[in-house]
């Protein structure tokens, strides 16, 4: 396993009834990160987040957890994961607290631990006040929140979540990723697949695209963000026109494109960085004598990204 | 068929016929007859009339199978879809209620009939072996036919009615039994009644319980089928249960319909209900759910699915009850000189067949609820063993029978004699053993059916395991001649079997849990 990694997947492999799901998906997820993991529909997200839970056996290639193997060391496994599957799979007719102090007691927590953990956990998710009600009451953003409160009552190291998102409204997907944010704070590494783009872009450490069972992406956000190589945009916003700007830039040294953007005095600045840095840029630009309003790096946005590595169409 | 009022009922009917599960069934009940034909040939020698054993065997095995399947089947074509929150979906497509209960129930009842004539030009083979008439033969279908649509119409109205699919069963369930035991129980308590006093034999009250449970007899299709199966019988095949049994059927589709709009106006969740299961914070706190257990599991399964501490209390009240109803009511009509001691064994017979009948109910709910609920993945992730987590909600189920083994030893307290002359007859026989293994073998296959079929897998198995039973008994019989050696094999048999669907059980646990 890479150092820090507590995920490692190695040409994962797996077929329904023949027909091939994952060619061979690669990614390694690092502790204490939040993983994206995403992808269009039918590209195995979901079977390799059930094999990484030891739900399903991997018919190749290798899954360590903690350097663990999932088939043979299952049992090891399971106590460091929490899984959240994309359905909420709940006893309508327990209450919160009955619900939480089932799975709690079936981790081997005594009751002290388990009143601590309980509460601990109904006010991660902001659900103390909900504990008596019955699960089958609540809303299903409440059940989202109950069924992230289960999966974090054995207090597990790894967060496997699969589409914790989905049928939240605004707000709930705005709260989730927070308490996200504060799992990562206490030391917890979430695994999350999603379809929320724009929430993953600022939430994920790292991320890994697949698509028709195949990684097309694994690596950290920012460099998938700023793909391209050495050569990096900038766009550069004046506060009037100023011709000689766009002339002095063209000339420069490293420089290799300059284009006038539709909204405004902005230019879209493209250069080598192994060349030419960013601060000559700016510098050359005071001395023409401009007044720079901005002038920030162009990072893809996710969805573009996404568009990108995914192909067309939906898979056959 | 291209009337409004038919559309559905023609699409389902397409639809069946494009099934490949619709040709499975009949071609698998054909099979049976066809098999049931070959072991009556086989052993015409050591029996008389094969043709009416066959008859009478093919006849009780196709009322069983309509009894069970239509329990399944036919209490499900409303309620399935108030579960799936689809009925609301249907109704907005401007399809009136009469199109959506003949769309959903009368192709079903149609379906069974196919099957009833699929069968019928083979049951026809008996008459070839002697013993049975034509006239038998199309009596018996008329009977068949008629009860096909008498419980058609019986489990639509309470599939209308109720939420879930598990209520409208058990409701159809109920009714039936009431309908098949009350002449019999009723007359009995009746009788009971009259003897000690507390009615006149002669008033008009006893009378008209009297003809009603007569009417009730003429109605039934258990008495029909045993008219039937005499020797002689010239009667005509359109008798009073023909048209009484086609008569009710239709009243309870005609109530189904007037009903409709009100049981399915609201679209209400369909989650399993809590009954009596009383939370911390309640009054009754002390006998309700409490903190979970050490071992969760059984906290879970003796609460949550078989209705825990209150649920026991009820049961043990009923059996209360019942025994003092034998005791006080239908002892003293029956024996001249009620004794405790046989009170003692009907005690340790009743409950012992009452809590094996709970124990293959639970057996078939108890995976079929998890998956159902798509809980399974969450309790296979526990850092348990498949086999753990069965036995621990086996435990659970057991508790649930507390009060019976409570009757059971205050029988065996009343009636020591007896208790251990049966546990010998059990334990130090191969018989006994056989009874046993039969027990386990279906508790195995009602929970296996649970994780195959969507509903009716206590129904599948009970059916699988007569059928199984029927056409392996006489076959088995009459190849080993010695009776030892008959159970023993027999025994054998169902112990392989058992242990097959043990392995296949937690097999299909582990796969349905990463579906």
């Amino acid at each position: 396993m890479e150092n820090g990694a507590v995920l490692d997947v190695r040409r994962l492999q797996f077929s329904y009834k023949g027909r091939p799901a994952l060619f061979g998906v690669t990614f390694t997820v690092q502790e204490r990160s939040i993983h994206g993991f995403v992808g269009p529909n039918g590209a195995g997200k979901t079977t390799t987040l059930k094999i990484l839970a030891t739900l399903l056996k991997p018919q190749g290639g290798s899954v360590r957890i903690f350097d663990r193997d999932v088939v043979r060391d299952y049992k090891e496994v399971r106590q460091k994961l929490g899984f959240m599957p994309d359905h909420l799979g709940m006893y309508p007719q327990m209450t919160v607290f009955e619900y939480l102090d089932f799975f709690a007691a079936a981790y081997g927590m005594s009751t002290p631990e388990r009143n601590k953990v309980i509460d601990e956990v109904l006010t991660l998710t902001d659900m103390e006040g909900r504990k008596d009600d019955f699960i089958r009451t609540l809303s299903r953003g409440m059940q989202q929140r109950v069924s992230l409160a289960r999966v974090l009552a054995h207090d597990p190291k790894l967060l496997l979540l699969d589409e914790p998102a989905s049928g939240l409204d605004p707000r709930g997907r705005i709260e989730l990723m927070e308490i996200l944010k504060e799992l990562r704070r206490m030391g917890k590494t979430v695994f999350i697949s999603s379809h929320i783009l724009t929430e993953l872009t600022t939430l994920c450490d790292s991320i890994t695209i697949i698509d028709r069972g195949r990684t097309k992406y694994s690596g950290p956000m920012d460099a998938l963000l700023a793909q391209g190589g050495d050569v990096v945009e900038y766009i550069l916003t004046l506060a009037q026109e100023h011709p000689a700007t766009e002339e002095a830039l063209r000339e420069l040294q490293g420089v290799t494109d300059v284009r006038r953007m539709e909204d405004g005095p902005s230019y879209l600045v493209t250069f080598n960085r192994q060349t030419l840095d960013v601060n000559q840029v700016l510098k050359l630009v005071l001395e023409t004598g401009a007044q720079v309003v901005s002038l920030r790096l162009n990072v893809r946005h996710l969805n573009e990204a996404f568009m990108d590595l995914t192909e067309p169409g939906v898979p056959t | 068929m291209s009337m409004p009022v038919f559309v559905l009922f023609s699409r389902s009917l397409a639809l069946d016929g494009r099934k490949f599960l619709t040709y499975l069934a009949r071609m698998l009940l054909v099979l049976i007859i066809i098999f049931s034909l070959l072991s009556a040939q086989a052993t015409s020698g050591a029996m008389g009339a094969p043709g009416l054993s066959f008859f009478h065997g093919a006849v009780w095995t196709t009322w069983l199978f309509i009894s069970l399947a239509g329990v399944v089947l036919f209490s499900s074509v409303i309620s399935e879809e108030k579960e799936e929150m689809t009925l609301g979906l249907l109704k907005m497509t401007g399809l009136n209620p009469v199109s959506i209960l003949l769309g959903k129930s009368a192709s079903r009842v149609l379906g069974g009939i196919f099957l009833l004539l699929a069968q019928f030009p083979f049951t026809l083979l008996a008459i070839t072996l002697g013993g049975v008439s034509l006239g038998q033969v199309i009596a018996a279908y008329c009977m068949l036919l008629s009860y096909l649509v008498f419980l058609g119409g019986l489990a639509l109205f309470c599939s209308v009615s109720c939420r879930r699919t598990a209520s409208a069963a058990g409701l159809t369930l109920l009714l039936l039994l009431v309908f098949f035991l009350l002449p019999w129980l009723g007359q009995m308590m009746l009788d009971g009644a009259a003897s000690v006093g507390w009615i006149s034999p002669t008033g008009g009250f006893h009378v008209a319980c009297t003809t009603l449970f007569q009417w009730m007899r003429d109605a039934s299709p258990i008495t029909r089928i045993e008219t039937i199966m005499q020797t002689g019988f010239a009667e005509s095949p359109i008798g009073f249960q023909v048209l009484s049994n086609l008569g009710v059927g239709v009243f309870f589709f005609l109530v189904s319909w007037l009903t409709f709009e009100r049981f399915t106006r609201e679209q209400k969740t369909a989650a399993p209900a809590r009954i009596l299961l009383f939370r911390r914070t309640s009054l009754f706190a002390p006998v309700g759910v409490g903190r979970a257990w050490s071992r969760p599991l059984i906290w879970k399964e003796f609460h949550f699915d078989t209705g825990g501490k209150v649920m026991l209390g009820v049961k043990a009240a009923l059996l209360a009850v019942t025994f003092a109803v034998i005791a006080h009511f239908i002892w003293p009509a029956r024996i001249s000189r009620p004794d405790v001691e046989q009170l003692g064994t009907v005690m340790m017979v009743v409950s012992l067949v009452l809590a094996v009948v709970e124990l293959i109910f639970h057996a078939g709910r108890t995976f079929n609820k998890e998956h159902k609920w798509q809980t399974l993945s969450s309790l296979m992730l526990l850092p348990i063993t498949p086999q753990r987590l069965v036995y621990h909600k086996l435990a659970g189920c057991l508790l649930a029978l507390t009060p019976y083994l409570a009757f059971f030893c205050v029988g065996a307290i009343l009636s020591p004699q007896d208790f251990l002359t049966g546990l010998k007859g059990i334990l130090g026989s191969p018989a006994g053993w056989m009874g046993i293994l039969q027990v386990v073998l279906i508790l195995h296959l009602a929970a296996y059916m649970s994780l195959v079929v969507r509903y009716g897998g206590v129904a599948l198995a009970l059916l699988i395991a007569y059928v199984g039973n029927t056409l392996t008994f006489p076959l088995f019989f009459f190849s080993f001649g010695n009776v030892t050696v008959f159970l023993i094999m027999q025994s054998l048999v169902l112990l392989f079997f058992t242990v097959l669907l043990h392995v296949q059980i937690m097999r299909r646990l582990v796969r349905k849990a990463g579906e």
